[in-house]
């Protein structure tokens, strides 16, 4: 397996420093997470990060667009901004200033890790498909095969099971999917049931159950072996 | 405001003013010429009645006819009989018009005797004993001239204020013109042009204030304008700012949770988790507190009791002390009784003393002084300082001199500080540090002594 992806994470802000960083290091990619600007250039050398998540407004000297400015003219790293102020001059500073995404507070973590993805997909330093036995979910043009067959899934249906595919092997909850697929409005839980059932018919076309209810916890997806198929 | 045409109003007073003139004029000039033109008279009758003394041997009858002439009637009267010899007027001898107006003779005037009767003038002349010349003028003559100056002043009285009716509109608007102008420019003004002023040359005439005044207006309009524009801009940015300081502990908050939901975390993690979002909502509702408070500081009243300054400063200073990122805090100094609201000078003392340790100062001295009736407490700490050009601007909202969110100020410490203390007849300025203030930044706030308590009360004691 190629060495994951490295992502800097410049927040000062503790908790979302902090719940930014977990998510990301749940989605397979290496974090360093740090307060402010203090030494990132040795940071940076150091970490060769492949993208940088930066505050705008940062205790300290130099704000992120400064930062952004720095990491830029040593190596060319992508940048994402995170900032509290959304107001247009800001945001076109803010793509002036080299951004390549730009997320305003307060935002949904798992939103902001698929961007990240999205960029770090796009500068081929993620693969684009998520190889799963004999599922291979293509998150690139959304395409979903088992045993060779092209899946006609739904949107939604993909969502799920890329989400379920990402925490392949984790058991997750009814709650957790509703939020992740669907979002924090307020939705009906049974939707998922729905869904779930939906997904497993298509999937089971194709070959043996993967997609798995633990009774009373969530479902789980529990690849199997392309030899054990064959 | 009435608003009737300024022309046309002045050319009707001044055509009637014009009309009342010569109405004035014509009746004295009448009454004059019949004064005059009776004058006349009299004197012709009297030269005439001398004239019969001069006309001897002549019948009555000649002599009446003699005497009578245009305007003048002569007939002689007889105090025997009834009878009267009646004059008719001759053809006059050629090369005389009118009889020579004889010599005044005071002896042949003095027979004669003028008396006024219907309006006519009558000379009476005793010619002999039983004989009486009467002469009596022709009191039409006068009315005939009279009316013939009368036409001829009523028709020169009607041109002449024709032809000003005629003539004054065409004069005024020219003179108007400096008032066409002015319409100008607050028509323009009005319409959304600014800087338009009408600067003129002669401020002392009555356009000349009109348009100063003008001007004056203009000027106070679009000053009145830009400020009104400018508190706008100032209450737009002010909200800007205040939403960007709530979405940072709104976007801890939603990220903590979050994470709560999505991760496996052990009973400890959680915890800590779960604390600092507690923390980042009063943080929040703290927040709130503050901008609702800030919004306000104007209208804010205080219901104060006398307190002892001392142990407000002690009060504060060991509140602070067990927080493990607040700095030490010194008291000293004299006390004072001041009238206050002890919770709002405890919220001054606490955003003063957070604010120095935000700026990173780790020892925060409080020294109180009483000077002049008024209790002044220094404020210093042994941070970084605060630059002497900053010293003012630290007190807008909003305002802080290193941009960061964590280190928990949202720069509404200072401004709610002065605010409070305004409120209570006192305020709160940055100066230099001096004697024994600390190195870093000095806050010096001043409040006024209780009324009859502002002998330190060590003193009293004493």
């Amino acid at each position: 397996m190629p060495s994951s992806a490295r992502v800097l994470v410049v927040e000062d802000d503790p908790l979302i420093r902090e719940s930014v960083a977990a998510a990301l290091e749940r989605a397979g990619l290496a974090v360093r997470a740090v307060a402010d600007g203090t030494g990132i250039a040795a940071l940076a050398a150091d970490f060769r990060p492949d993208l940088a998540l930066l505050d705008v407004m940062l205790p300290g000297p130099v704000d992120g667009f400064g930062l952004a400015r720095l990491l830029r003219r040593d190596r060319d790293v992508p940048v994402i901004f995170l900032t509290a102020r959304d107001a247009g001059a800001d945001r076109l500073a803010g793509f002036s200033a080299g951004a390549d995404d730009y997320v305003v507070k307060p935002f949904i973590v798992e939103e902001l890790v698929a961007r990240v993805r999205a960029v770090l997909r796009r500068l081929g330093r993620v693969p684009a498909t998520l190889d799963l036995g004999d599922l291979v979910v293509d998150e690139q043009s959304a395409e979903v095969v088992r045993g060779g067959v092209v899946l006609d899934l739904t949107a939604t249906e993909y969502r799920l099971l890329a989400y379920l595919a990402h925490e392949r092997g984790r058991i997750l909850s009814k709650t957790q999917l509703l939020t992740q697929v669907w979002g924090y409005d307020d939705y009906d839980a049974n939707l998922v049931e729905v869904h779930v059932s939906a997904l497993r018919r298509k999937l089971e076309e194709q070959g043996p159950r993967i997609l798995h209810t633990v009774r009373g916890f969530g479902y789980v997806l529990r690849p199997v072996d392309r030899e054990e198929v064959a | 405001m009435r608003t009737p045409s300024l022309r046309r109003r002045v050319v009707l007073w001044a055509v009637g003013v014009l009309a009342l003139l010569l109405l004035v004029v014509g009746v004295g000039v009448d009454l004059a010429l019949g004064t005059v033109l009776k004058a006349e008279q009299r004197e012709r009758l009297v030269s005439v009645a001398a004239l019969a003394g001069d006309l001897t041997g002549l019948s009555d009858q000649s002599l009446a006819d003699r005497l009578s002439m245009p305007g003048i009637e002569a007939r002689i009267t007889y105090d025997s009989g009834g009878g009267a010899v009646v004059g008719t007027p001759q053809p006059a001898p050629p090369g005389r018009g009118r009889p020579d107006r004889p010599a005044a003779d005071p002896a042949a005037e003095a027979a004669v005797t003028v008396t006024e009767q219907d309006g006519r003038l009558v000379a009476r002349e005793r010619l002999r004993p039983g004989a009486t010349l009467v002469l009596a003028t022709d009191s039409e003559q006068i009315d005939r001239e009279l009316a013939r100056f009368r036409t001829i002043m009523a028709i020169a009285s009607v041109a002449a204020v024709a032809l000003a009716a005629l003539l004054l509109p065409l004069v005024l608007r020219r003179a108007m013109r400096p008032l066409d102008v002015l319409t100008g420019a607050a028509r323009e003004t009005a319409a959304g042009g600014r800087g338009r002023r009408l600067a003129p040359l002669d401020p002392g005439t009555d356009l000349g204030r009109a348009a100063v005044q003008f001007d004056a207006m203009l000027e106070e309009l679009e000053g009145a304008e830009q400020r009104a524009e400018e508190a706008a801009e100032r209450l737009g940015r002010f909200l800007s700012d205040a939403s960007h300081e709530l979405r940072t502990p709104l976007a801890a908050l939603s990220a903590g949770a979050e994470r709560l939901i999505r991760e496996p975390l052990d009973d400890e993690e959680r915890d800590r988790v779960l604390v600092r979002l507690v923390r980042e909502t009063r943080r929040a509702g703290r927040l709130v507190d503050d901008l609702l408070l800030v919004s306000r500081l104007g209208e804010l009243t205080v219901e104060t009791r006398p307190r002892s300054l001392r142990s407000l400063l002690q009060e504060a200073a060991d509140r602070t002390a067990p927080r493990r990122d607040a700095p030490t805090v010194l008291v000293e100094g004299d006390d004072a009784v001041v009238d206050v609201d002890a919770g709002r000078i405890d919220q001054v003392l606490a955003n003063l003393v957070q604010n120095a340790g935000t700026a990173g100062a780790r020892t925060v001295r409080l020294a109180a002084r009483v000077q002049d009736g008024e209790a002044v407490v220094r404020v210093s700490d042994d941070g970084p300082g605060i630059p002497a050009d900053r010293r003012e601007a630290v007190f807008d909202r909003l305002v802080r001199l290193e941009p960061s969110r964590s280190s928990g100020g949202a720069g509404l410490g200072l401004p709610i500080a002065r605010g409070l203390l305004a409120a209570h007849g006192g305020s709160l300025r940055c100066e230099e540090p001096q004697g024994d203030d600390l190195p870093g930044a000095v806050l010096v706030m001043r409040l006024p002594c209780a009324v009859g308590a502002d002998v330190p009360r060590q003193l009293v004691a004493g």
